[in-house]
């Protein structure tokens, strides 16, 4: 419980006539920012706390935050059913003269806004920008003589190749119901497409629409051929990861958030991302992500001023940028103002990261985190039914447009 | 002296009521006003974040009673009711008889045996989250070894096997706790009964079947009914294994209503959903007791 977590939190800032911030936090990395920080803003303490999905499944986040105990900044999904209904609620407070005041609006990645913004309101600002996309070692590549297909049939002879060799072509942990979404969601975009995916999202697309069932359809091909690992429901994340890294497996399909236990633990393995070839003829071929989370600051917070003056701090100098990437191995929301100077600190792999999110054809849609929360709980439950080849993929798609009607009748849908 | 003990017994009572009070205060704080609370949700439209909540009535019960997957979810409590009753309490009993006779380190057993249930559920669906891997865990590589490999698969995964891995992980952890109450039971049961029964001819089967089993009948009835309790009220170890999946193959009661409350944010409806629960445990036990009593009776 957050009340009782800051019982126990870590401090920075020593002299007196103080202002406090109550900073929940989510990577470990961020305490290294708030000494710096501290040691910058001498009249500014920061009392840190993590934070956790848990803290606002439990409802402790909210009645904190409506009790004004709760955190003044903290790290939270940009997501409809997470930083939406705590800006809905009233519990989270409006951005928008900040947004004015530190010309947020042209700092952050304009793609980026639209997760943080409800009702026409900015209620938090990103926090880091993720793709998701095939993740593949290059050494099984490598082996192998095999490249990085350019065509959806070269794709899928890569696989056959890849199984052939011994190796599980694709491993995703689905038991877990986030992969279940990032592999589904990348098919979408290939057989779909960003546009479509938009008109689904903002307008009146339908999700079981022909091009949405081709991509779940060849979704369910692969996992028919053991393509993508048929046993794929009986695995977590983690327990999929552990066969990516002891080489077991040639690739998954996850975000850059994977950077940091890669980073971490086998930078010494050589592994990268590229783009699953696009299904449809009329779709380039995308990588799909979004925002992980995002900083909302609290209605209730006693120094709102100060608490934007610290996100800005983060985002938009040097120190916090190159801490973003060093330390915390995540990607920045905003431009990097020098890249020349981390460049010689970052993994290779994050240098092509940051390359490829300026891919002129922009990121496809992570529907997860685009989609209220009672939609997410079907969508995923019909992905893992997709992939345990339980349910076809029309079956899938339609169960989903039924919530998705459902939803949308009540308005649920971001706009 | 009349009035003398009618005061005496006031001052009693006021210090019963004493007594009773902080536990009375607690009992309200932390169990009568969140069941009065879930009550007064389950007749709203409410996402447990909003400050406006709309009544709607009896809807979110109307719509529990069109739910396929609140039946889905009936239909494997009721499975994992059964299967948990065979596996738990069967080992619990047997090995409770066979502990009984030991006449060397009986205690030693009891401990051991008794281990498992003082993990928690979280590290026990941990360990056998890792014992039903499908490509390096203990049940598919025995198989392979042993020649079954066609046998093997993804344990958690798999649409029927699902929910009995979930079960049979679940029976693990809890046998231990029903053989101690079980343990505690033969320990009444009158030794001259058997002294009676092997003058009578009867065999180790008929001793048991004739003199354990009614001796130990209260005791039956104390664990069958935890047993089904925490049965019908089971969630920890099938959301540590499985959240349900795949695709509501293990789906019970209470990991529905927890999706339905806090994944999809509908708090008036997991309320409804929740209470209904609350009643069906309540109604099955009491009818479970009633039909025991008048048995015994």
């Amino acid at each position: 419980m957050l009340l009782v977590v800051f019982i126990g939190i870590s401090s920075f800032g020593l002299a007196a006539e103080q202002k406090v911030i109550k900073f929940a936090y989510e990577g470990e990395w961020m305490l290294e920012f708030f000494k710096w920080y501290t040691q910058k803003n001498p009249d500014i303490k920061i009392e840190a706390s993590p934070i956790s999905l848990a803290d606002m499944d439990s409802g402790a986040l909210q009645l904190a935050l409506a009790g004004g105990t709760g955190p003044d900044i903290m790290q939270i999904d940009a997501a409809p059913g997470r930083m939406g209904m705590l800006a809905i609620a009233g519990l989270l407070y409006p951005l928008d003269e900040f947004y004015t005041k530190y010309g947020w609006d042209k700092k952050f990645f304009p793609w980026t806004l639209k997760s943080v913004t409800y009702n026409g309101k900015r209620f938090g600002v990103p926090s880091e920008v993720e793709y998701i996309g095939p993740f593949y070692n290059k050494n099984i590549f490598k082996k192998a003589g095999l490249n990085i297909p350019k065509t959806y049939d070269d794709f899928k002879i890569l696989l056959s190749k890849l199984k052939s060799l011994g190796y599980i072509p694709i491993i995703q942990g689905t038991r877990d119901p986030a992969p279940r979404g990032h592999i589904y969601a990348n098919f979408i975009e290939a057989s779909a497409g960003k546009i479509r995916v938009e008109r689904l999202l903002y307008g009146n697309g339908r999700w079981d629409s022909p091009e949405f069932n081709l991509g779940a359809k060849e979704l369910q091909e692969l996992v028919r051929n053991d393509l993508v690992y048929k046993e794929c429901n009986s695995l977590t994340y983690g327990e999929s990861n552990n066969l990516l890294w002891t080489e077991k497996a040639a690739m998954t399909v996850t975000g850059t958030w994977i950077l940091y236990e890669y980073l971490k633990e086998h930078s010494k393995m050589d592994f990268g991302f590229f783009i699953l070839p696009p299904i449809s003829k009329d779709v380039p071929g995308r990588f799909t992500g979004g925002l992980g989370s995002g900083y909302s600051i609290s209605a209730k917070a006693k120094y709102p001023e100060e608490c934007a003056k610290l996100l800005d701090t983060l985002f938009n100098t040097l120190e916090g940028q190159k801490m973003m990437l060093t330390l915390g191995r995540v990607i920045p929301p905003v431009p990097i103002l020098d890249f020349s100077k981390v460049k010689k600190d970052l993994h290779p792999l994050q240098t092509d990261v940051i390359q490829k999110l300026k891919d002129p054809k922009g990121i496809g849609y992570n529907l997860s985190v685009y989609i209220p929360t009672t939609v997410k709980n079907v969508y995923y439950e019909n992905i893992q039914g997709l992939l345990g080849l339980m349910i076809s993929p029309e079956e899938c798609n339609r169960n989903i447009q039924k919530e998705w009607e459902k939803a949308k009748a009540s308005g649920l849908i971001l706009k | 002296m009349e009035l003398n003990i009618k005061r005496k017994l006031h001052k009693l009572n006021l210090w019963a009521y004493l007594f009773i009070l902080p536990a009375l205060i607690f009992y309200s704080v932390f169990t009568l006003r969140p069941l009065v609370q879930s009550i007064i949700l389950s007749f709203y439209d409410w996402d447990g974040f909003n400050p406006i909540k709309n009544f709607i009535g009896f809807t979110n019960y109307k719509e529990a009673f069109s739910d396929p997957i609140l039946g889905l979810a009936l239909f494997n409590n009721i499975k994992w009711v059964i299967i948990s009753l065979i596996l738990s309490l069967g080992t619990a009993l047997l090995l409770a008889v066979l502990i009984s006779r030991c006449t060397i380190a009986q205690s030693f057993f009891r401990s051991v045996l008794f281990s498992p249930n003082m993990l928690s559920p979280m590290i026990t669906a941990l360990i056998w989250g890792r014992i039903y891997d499908p490509l390096i865990g203990l049940i598919n590589t025995l198989l392979k070894t042993i020649g079954y490999g066609y046998l093997a698969k993804g344990w958690l995964g798999s649409p029927e096997w699902a929910l009995i891995a979930v079960c049979i992980a679940n029976s693990w952890r809890a046998y231990g706790y029903y053989m101690v109450l079980y343990l505690a039971g033969l320990q009444s049961v009158d030794p001259t009964l058997y002294d009676a029964a092997k003058v009578d001819g009867a065999n180790g089967w008929q001793e048991f079947l004739y003199v354990t089993l009614p001796s130990i009948r209260s005791t039956t009835t104390l664990v069958l009914s935890l047993a089904l309790i925490n049965s019908l009220i089971t969630f920890d170890m099938v959301w540590g294994m499985t959240q349900g999946g795949p695709f509501h193959r293990s789906e019970v009661l209470s990991t529905l209503v927890y999706k339905t409350a806090f994944a999809s944010n509908r708090v008036g409806y997991g309320c409804a959903l929740s209470l209904m629960q609350a009643i069906l445990i309540f109604t099955i036990t009491i009818l479970f007791i009633r039909i025991r009593e008048r048995s015994e009776g």
